[in-house]
């Protein structure tokens, strides 16, 4: 018989697939396929066009995709599990109980680190991916023991982010905090990447009925493997020991901890956390990892030539003594936390600001210190009634640790005292664009922020000022002999108006100078600029004559609105 | 010439015999034989004793190189196996004289492990081995990943100011406006369902909806009126292509002469000439209209400029956009919102809302990662029917209950 010739794919039908066709060319069941696509990353695509023989409603891959599945070892993988659950149910229905038993014991396993490493070549594409990876994780971590869901993923979540707090504690990388309705979003600045990451409220997590769970676990197994591959490489890059030790109790005593006690070893971990963890070398770490040194008038110098880009773009070229300035805001601080606040959070953002934390030692292990510690100068509490406070100490609510971080200041204790109304807790991720309209409550709280400082800064110039009142005082000595020969008053230079001064005229020179076809651009720019200081002087006059014709309220006018609704 | 024969004899007779001069051999052997005789010692041995090679003792069947296994003394079986103790010996003389061994290095026997052999633990994923897998720098062929940019859209939406445990008022109200914005859509879809399906119906008396089923029911049926069934017949007439179109009967006198079909092709041709002369000046005219197709050209350009501008930004929106991936529509999840009134004063009774697992699963969706799907419940139980079967039917009962 005469060989048949194969008819040849032609057109849309040789760059696209639709997923029935895949799983049948893969030999897998939809379940295999979904968990195989998710492990490769791969994903469906949109046809750009129909073409005849193709149906809107269908899910298409493309055939190189596919092509590309094909080849993977995994696959084998996943067909010896195919055959195996049939052994199973084989043996199963025969009630073989033995060959049951060897099956088990030889059940076919897969490993993914080649996917890793196929998906991320470098170190940097994984830190991109890492967000994804970090949110799922942080979910099943929080996930209780329930049904359905494997203890094994919740188990090694839950290390692996603990791991990952430790890094981001010991390398002070954390940036931003907000504690939202759905959870608590972290933003840190990891090797130049800005990673994002958000913590669930705790005891609140359930399985959806509506999401597959089969597939988030398909998700977190993979994220699982990379966010092992990541915490490796991040440790060793400020030479910590990898895996650290997190239990508080000796490796022996581990195996004695099964069931009822897991809940145990959950505390135990967030104990961990009140520790840092060994070093191999503790002053050796490499340059690329330490913070980059700005020389403070360099910064201020390429300020000046691109004197039209927005503030933003100056606030961020932060001198290294500053930014290290702020990431120890809690240094010297000794922080005793209540049983009712959430433990996990604020021990991870206090400890990442260099503070020292501690709580009941008989409710929870980890305590370092103990409650009438005379050295501690905040405790946290939420509640309004406290029956013993000590005198030297601050009773705040958790509130004033978010803030605080968020404004890179110790905000004034007293409005986060146990009983008084809180000021909103604003979120950090709103970026105001200069010359914008900011709201009453956030301009309020930067200039809180910005309070201390400015203090600290007449206190300097007092300083300076001292020897200038002495001349003033053998002046008003001279003036009391009535000598006619009066002296030269020195002649007050204000240093900083001076400097203005200067500045502004070598801007307009600057701005004078600007080619004629680039004038334009400018004053473009400019014009937008003051229109929207227009718009926000517009917004101001209108807030002031609110509150006029509110009649006058305190700032937390807002606060009394919203008691009285509650009311 | 007479040659010269040698004398022939048999050979089976020693006259017949080949002549060998062995005297030598002779004396050689008379000399070994005297020593033995004698007895005087030989001058070299014959062999020696190789006391350099290693003493390996070679047995039948057995590979040179193996080691053979010590045999069990009955000492070491008795342990284990009743039957061996009782050739032990119990005496508790000792014995006189005690044979032993010349000193041998103890060997130490493994002892062997009977049923189930050990494996070796297989690697799962859940070990979680890691290592430093990105040490050295990746090759081109590793760089080169089938990772393609399928959406801008960040991994993690950042949230809403207004979604704050204690928010600002103004954030708080323009969250609560724009969940309200996407509730009255809600209601307003939902509302034009409604009005579709209930609000085309209009109510009929008793007499229309009498009349409209005659109609109904007479539909197809000969009517009663003859003038009209006439007219029937006539626009059918005139509707059939066939009836109304029968094929033309060309007669002979209607048919086309010779000379007729030469003038009409002559006149043809003409007129074609005259066309292409037409044609011919209007391109040599063009050159006279250079300003003008330049122009036309430029403004092409500028259109198709244009619409690359447009199709950019097609594709610029469609990375933003999630794509359709299947049956189903992506659908944006619900807005997680706290009224005023649930607005707690401490962290500690805030009440959380929304669902971050659908808040992940929503955002893989949104990003052309998975193809959005949708919850299906598990279909209800066929209607079954029940019926008795005839055997055990209480006919009794069901006639005195009739």
């Amino acid at each position: 018989m005469a060989r048949t010739k194969r008819k040849a794919v032609v057109g849309a039908k040789r760059v696209y697939m639709t997923r029935r066709k895949a799983m049948e060319r893969l030999q897998l069941t939809l379940k295999d396929f979904r968990r195989l696509c998710i492990l490769k990353g791969v994903y469906p695509v949109e046809p750009k066009k129909l073409k005849t023989g193709m149906t809107r409603g269908k899910t298409y891959y493309l055939r190189d995709d596919i092509r590309f599945l094909a080849r993977d070892p995994v696959i084998w993988k996943f067909w010896e599990y195919k055959t195996f659950l049939k052994k199973m149910t084989k043996a199963t229905a025969k009630k073989n109980e033995l060959t049951l038993q060897t099956l088990r014991d030889n059940a076919p396993t897969y490993k993914m680190d080649h996917i890793v490493k196929e998906r991320y070549p470098t170190f940097n594409d994984a830190l991109k991916d890492l967000d994804d990876a970090l949110c799922m994780c942080f979910l099943y971590a929080n996930f209780s023991k329930v049904k359905g869901v494997p203890v094994e993923i919740v188990d090694l979540s839950r290390r692996l982010t603990l791991e990952f707090m430790h890094y981001v504690i010991e390398s002070q990388s954390l940036q931003k905090v907000f504690i939202s309705i759905k959870g608590y979003y972290y933003q840190a600045e990891i090797m130049g990447q800005t990673i994002t990451w958000v913590v669930p409220h705790q005891f609140v997590l359930q399985a959806q009925p509506e999401v597959d769970m089969r597939v988030m676990r398909s998700f977190t197994e993979f994220y699982i493997t990379l966010l092992g591959f990541v915490n490796y490489k991040l440790y060793s890059s400020i030479n910590m020991y990898y895996p650290p030790r997190l239990s508080l109790k000796k490796e022996t005593d581990k195996d004695m901890i099964v069931g009822e006690d897991k809940q145990h070893a959950l505390y135990e971990y967030i104990g961990s956390l009140n520790r840092s963890l060994p070093r191999s070398k503790t002053d050796e770490i490499p340059v690329e990892n330490k913070p980059d040194e700005f020389d403070e008038e360099e910064a201020e110098e390429s300020d000046d030539e691109n004197g039209d880009e927005p503030k933003a773009k100056k606030r961020k070229t932060v001198s290294y003594h500053k930014m290290v300035k702020e990431q120890n805001i809690f240094k010297n601080l000794k922080f005793f936390l209540n049983r009712e606040v959430p433990r996990e959070s604020l021990t991870f953002v206090i400890r990442s600001f260099g503070g020292q934390v501690s709580w009941d030692k008989t409710s929870f292990v980890g305590a370092t210190f103990s409650e009438d510690d005379p050295s501690i100068t905040h405790q946290i509490v939420d509640r309004e009634v406290i029956p013993n406070k000590y005198m030297n100490r601050y009773y705040i609510q958790p509130q004033w640790v978010y803030d605080s971080v968020n404004a890179r200041t110790l905000l004034p204790v007293e409005n986060y005292f146990h009983d008084v109304i809180l000021p909103p807790h604003l979120s950090p991720f709103v970026e105001n664009t200069e010359g914008g309209y900011v709201p009453s409550d956030v301009s309020y709280q930067q200039n809180l922020a910005f309070g201390e400082r400015k203090v600290d800064e007449e206190e300097n110039e007092e300083d300076e000022s001292e020897p200038e009142s002495e001349e003033e005082a053998v002046e008003h000595y001279e003036k009391d002999l009535k000598m006619k020969v009066k002296a030269g008053k020195e002649e007050k230079v204000d240093k900083k108006r001076k400097e203005e001064l200067e500045k502004a005229e070598e801007k307009r020179m600057a701005v004078m100078m600007i080619p004629k076809r680039r004038k334009r651009l400018y004053d473009k720019i400019m014009y937008g600029k003051r229109r929207n200081i227009r718009n926000t002087e517009k917004l101001k006059e209108k807030r002031e004559k609110y509150e006029a014709s509110q009649g006058k309220q305190n700032f937390k006018g807002k606060k009394a609105i919203r008691k009285k609704r509650q009311d | 010439m007479v040659a010269s024969k040698k004398p022939k004899f048999a050979k089976s007779r020693r006259k017949g015999w080949k002549k060998v001069n062995i005297d030598e051999i002779d004396t050689f052997y008379e000399d070994v034989r005297l020593k033995e005789r004698v007895g005087q010692p030989l001058d070299e041995p014959a062999f020696k004793i190789d006391k350099e090679a290693e003493i390996e003792p070679v047995l039948n069947g057995v590979k040179k190189g193996k080691v053979l296994k010590k045999l069990k003394q009955t000492k070491d079986l008795a342990k284990n196996i009743k039957a061996y103790k009782s050739l032990v010996p119990s005496s508790r003389v000792p014995p006189v004289v005690v044979f032993k061994n010349p000193a041998q290095p103890e060997k130490k026997v493994k002892p062997k492990t009977y049923g189930k052999s050990i494996k070796k633990k297989k690697e799962k994923w859940t070990d979680l081995k890691v290592g430093d897998i990105w040490s050295g720098t990746p090759t081109k062929a590793e760089r080169k990943t089938r990772l393609k940019l399928k959406s801008v859209l960040p991994a993690l939406e950042l949230p809403h100011p207004g979604t704050s445990i204690n928010p600002a008022i103004e954030d708080h109200q323009d969250l609560i406006k724009k969940a309200a914005e996407v509730e009255l859509k809600k209601l307003k879809k939902d509302e034009k369902i409604q009005r579709l399906l209930h609000g085309g119906v209009t109510k009929k008396t008793q007499s229309q909806m009498q009349k409209e089923w005659l109609e109904e029911m007479s539909a197809g049926l000969p009517v009663a009126n003859e003038d009209d069934q006439e007219k029937d017949d006539d626009e059918i007439v005139a509707e059939d292509p066939d009836l109304a179109n029968p094929k033309k009967v060309i007669r002979a006198e209607d048919r086309k002469s010779k000379s007729k079909r030469r003038r009409e092709m002559l006149a043809k041709m003409r007129e074609k000439a005259i066309r292409e002369e037409k044609e011919k000046k209007k391109k040599e005219n063009k050159i006279y209209q250079l300003k003008r197709i330049k122009k036309e050209i430029a403004a092409g350009e500028e259109k198709h400029k244009k619409n690359m501008e447009i199709h950019q930004k097609k594709f610029e929106e469609k990375l933003c956009k999630p794509a359709r991936l299947g049956p189903h529509k992506y659908e944006d999840p619900d807005i997680p919102v706290s009224l005023p009134g649930e607005l707690a004063d401490r962290l500690r009774l805030v009440k959380t809302e929304g669902d971050l697992f659908e808040d992940r699963l929503k955002s893989l969706q949104k990003r052309n990662i998975i193809e959005p799907r949708k919850l299906i419940l598990k279909t209800q139980k066929k209607n079954v029917k029940y019926t008795e079967k005839r055997d055990c039917r209480d006919y009794e009962n069901d006639l005195l209950n009739k």
